[in-house]
């Protein structure tokens, strides 16, 4: 016996041993003298031999994705998302730092009642040197609407090519959010005639072209030398699989990675330790986590008590910087964001719980007619943060007196939001709120009758009415009024909380610029103006 | 009057042991010493929750992963919880999800073996045959993919574990069955008229049960560590239940700012499990001496 407990004083004494090894502070393990960059091995990464203009040309940028798709292609899912971060692909707008659409491959869009014009710039090429032509363009968005559920609408569209650079869209009804909604990404273009393998090689008008991509895994680009805005600094990019997030961190500190966005709020801390080696940068995303409260499980009072009870400002405390709090689906600094959630008020959550006869009980339980509230189910998923948020939020309502558990999905997609039968009390969900700098694809997507998230039963005729009437209605400050309209209902409904909007946090290497580091888009990441690490 | 001078030595004589009879006390000693430790973490467990200094499940943003201080022992998790205290709640859960996982486990795979080996036939061919294909799979791997279907709770956590866990009580069940059921005092039982309930109770089962109960001390280790192994994947408790798999996953991500919120879970689990084998060996040790 007396050997075991030698034994066990020794491994014990071993594994601190061991564990005191691994965790050096953070501003040791950054120390350029001890860390070993795999970026200043790579040929690629040498000195810039050629220069343009004020900016050096060559380099390599080495970053992660959490998630890498089995294929290339932008019309399938949404990896048109992926490909436009990459640097692959452009779509025919973009939105600016400053959610603005503007023009990127196209030149301009006249929309004249249900025409609209499209003109494409001069000098758009593909990768293999052959230019953009308005004839490509219509066979991409054909492409896509045949292949991509979310675009089956453009089947309804009518294009006619003019000439080479002009493309006239024929719709069946005026479709004021157009210019939106080609500043997706994925109304990108491929060159059709020449991509063999689209999946794995499609030839696109990025700045970068595929030169290994393994699906699912690793991908490496290479410069565009056909790149028609100008010249590209980088050589090459490299976007490793990692998932996890410990590894993305070693990773950036022994100098293999040299930027990944979304870090964690943790990371942010050990990042900012350093600022000589790291460059942070923090913008507002249109991702946000909101939660849907069921009114056939949850009566009115709950519901709208449950509304004033959320404390969004201590659950973004938590989050140290990687959340926002949000009082509504769009930012209030939109015309069409102005109708927004009550903050927190617990006085006011007491007052509509009495008002609905509930009386707390000794175990501070809300309780009716002597029968105290059973515990509702927080229905959610491990992933960005959002079982965090649910066990704050179990906290905070327990603490209220509304008692809750969590229940973890691992994909809500297949259960609660999908499955009509999957009876939940409250369940949580992400997604980009504003895509395209306009209000209809989240009304449409959440509020509607029989939309994917509609599964509240909210939708009702008069919201309908009142979507139908957006949908055509052209003037901003009007199509703003309706939003605003339709949003105050929503909320007035209490089956939909907005919670916390999500930031773009992003870590860069010295040197490293134009990351698209300032976006809220998370769609935009590599550019022809981004720059390799400083050696 | 003459004085009888008795010598003491001679009133008590101290009777020789063999050796084998000396190392039979010796491990006798050491198992009692062993079992007294595992009972008292069994107590321990099972009252800790009432011994926490803080509220385990109290979120605090003013005192997010502060180190060991007296306020907090063990210091603090990333929602600025008591990891002492969470260790402490952890450890009902830890401890005695194991324990309830080995019991049924236990007597699931002993009722199992037992019928198996006594009557034999068609039903011991096709329940054998259903322990090999689980045996063939790796435990863990069946497990992660039982609780991913049935997803994430304790009690799925435990169904996941103990769908195979049984099997290994089956066939060390059975294998004694059989054997014991083919000593002549099985024949003379039957020849007097006892049924066959009453041998498997009386005679079977007692026969058994301490190469069974062996097993069962040995296997607590490896379930501690499968429970806390699919917590440790997302697979086990739902948050913020306090189990110490998930406590080292969940603190694994700031591991750099706060290396205390892994390492007291992840010592809780080494120690409990290390102390559980230990007792488990030397209840073997103990009973393979007896055998001798």
């Amino acid at each position: 016996m007396l050997k075991k407990l030698i034994a066990t004083v020794l491994i014990l004494t071993m594994a601190l041993t061991a564990l005191t090894a691994c965790s050096g502070t953070p501003a040791q393990s950054n120390d350029p003298g001890k860390s070993d960059p795999v970026v200043s091995n790579d040929p690629g990464s040498s000195a810039p031999e050629v220069t343009a203009g004020t900016t050096a040309l060559g380099g390599t940028l080495k970053t992660v994705e959490t998630f890498m798709y089995p294929s290339l292609d932008p019309v399938k899912d949404y990896y048109s998302w992926h490909s436009q971060k990459y640097g692959l692909t452009e779509s025919l707008f973009r939105l600016t730092d400053d959610i603005e659409v503007v023009p990127w491959l196209a030149e301009g869009l006249d929309i004249a009642d249900n025409v609209a014009t499209l003109t494409l710039k001069d000098g758009v090429c593909f990768s293999n040197g052959n230019p953009l032509t308005a004839d490509m363009v219509k066979r991409n968005m054909l492409r896509l609407a045949e292949n991509n559920k979310r675009f089956y609408y453009l089947n309804d569209f009518q294009l006619d090519v003019t000439d080479e650079k002009t493309l006239v869209i024929t719709m069946p009804t005026a479709l004021p959010t157009l210019r939106n909604e080609l500043a997706n990404p994925e109304f990108c273009m491929i060159d059709l005639d020449n991509s063999t393998d689209i999946d794995n090689n499609p030839i696109c008008t990025g700045p970068f072209k595929v030169e290994t991509f393994v699906p699912e895994g690793d991908l490496t680009l290479v410069r565009n030398e056909n790149y028609w805005d100008g010249d590209v600094i980088l050589d090459s990019v490299t976007f490793y699989a990692m998932s996890d997030e410990q590894s993305k961190l070693m990773a950036m500190q022994n100098g293999e990675i040299d930027a990944y966005d979304n870090i964690t709020a943790t990371d942010i801390e050990i990042y900012s330790t350093d600022p000589a080696a790291y460059q942070l940068f923090s913008v507002a995303m249109q991702a946000r986590c909101y939660m849907f409260m069921n009114p056939d499980r949850l009566d009115a009072s709950i519901r709208e008590a449950i509304t004033l009870v959320i404390d969004r400002e201590t659950i973004a405390a938590f989050m140290g910087g990687v959340l926002t709090p949000t009082y509504g689906a769009f930012n209030d600094d939109t015309a069409y964001g102005k109708s927004q959630q009550p903050q927190m008020n617990l006085e006011a959550a007491k007052a509509v719980m009495e008002a609905g006869g509930y009386t707390l009980n000794a175990s501070n339980v809300y309780e009716k007619d002597g029968k105290a509230i059973p515990t509702i189910g927080l229905y959610c998923y491990a992933a960005r943060n959002i079982d965090k948020i649910a066990v704050l939020i179990l906290e905070q309502l327990s603490n209220f007196g509304i008692p809750c558990e969590i229940k973890l999905v691992e994909d809500p997609d297949g259960t609660y939001m999908t499955d009509p039968s999957y009876e939940f009390d409250i369940c949580f969900y992400r997604m980009t709120t504003d895509k395209t700098g306009d209000p209809m694809p989240f009304i449409e997507g959440v509020v509607m009758s029989g939309s994917y998230q509609d599964i509240t039963g909210y939708g009702n005729a008069e919201a309908d009415a009142k979507i139908e009437e957006l949908r055509f209605t052209v003037d901003p400050a009007k199509r703003a009024e309706i939003a605003n309209d339709i949003m105050k209902d929503y909320y007035a409904a209490n089956v939909f909380v907005s919670l916390l909007c999500y930031n773009r946090n992003i870590v860069m290497a010295t040197g490293v610029s134009n990351f698209s580091e300032a976006n809220p888009y998370e769609y935009y990441g590599v550019t022809h103006k981004t720059t390799p690490a400083t050696k | 009057m003459e004085m009888v001078k008795q010598n003491p030595a001679a009133t008590k004589i101290k009777p020789m042991l063999t050796r084998s009879q000396r190392k039979h006390q010796r491990l006798k000693r050491k198992t009692i010493l062993w079992a007294i430790i595992v009972s008292l973490i069994l107590v321990f467990s099972f009252f800790a929750t009432y011994f926490t200094p803080n509220d385990p499940y109290e979120t605090n943003p003013l005192a997010m992963r502060q180190g060991p201080s007296a306020e907090y022992p063990f210091g603090t998790d990333n929602l600025g919880r008591c990891v002492y205290s969470r260790i402490l709640e952890g450890a009902r859960t830890s401890i005695f999800a194991t324990i309830m996982l080995v019991i049924i486990s236990f007597f699931v795979g002993t009722v199992i073996g037992v019928l198996c080996g006594y009557y034999g036939g068609v039903v011991d061919d096709i329940v054998m045959r259903f322990t090999d294909i689980l045996l063939s799979v790796p435990q863990l791997v069946l497990a992660i993919a039982v609780a991913g279907i049935l997803g994430g709770s304790l009690m799925n956590t435990l169904i996941a574990i103990g769908i195979t866990s049984w099997t290994s009580y089956a066939r060390l069940a059975r294998s004694h069955a059989m054997r014991i059921r083919q000593l002549p005092f099985i024949n003379a039982c039957r020849l007097t008229g006892c049924s066959d309930f009453h041998i498997i109770i009386t005679h079977v089962v007692p026969n058994l049960i301490g190469p069974m109960l062996v097993n069962a001390t040995l296997e607590i280790g490896t379930t501690m560590l499968s429970i806390a192994g699919l917590s440790f994947l997302g697979l086990g408790v739902a948050p913020p239940t306090a189990e110490w798999g998930s406590m080292v996953s969940e603190a694994r991500s700031y591991l750099q700012l706060a290396p205390w919120a892994v390492f007291a879970p992840a010592l809780a689990i080494l120690l409990t499990v290390m102390l559980f084998n230990y007792f488990g060996e030397s209840v073997c040790d103990l009973a393979n001496s007896q055998e001798a």
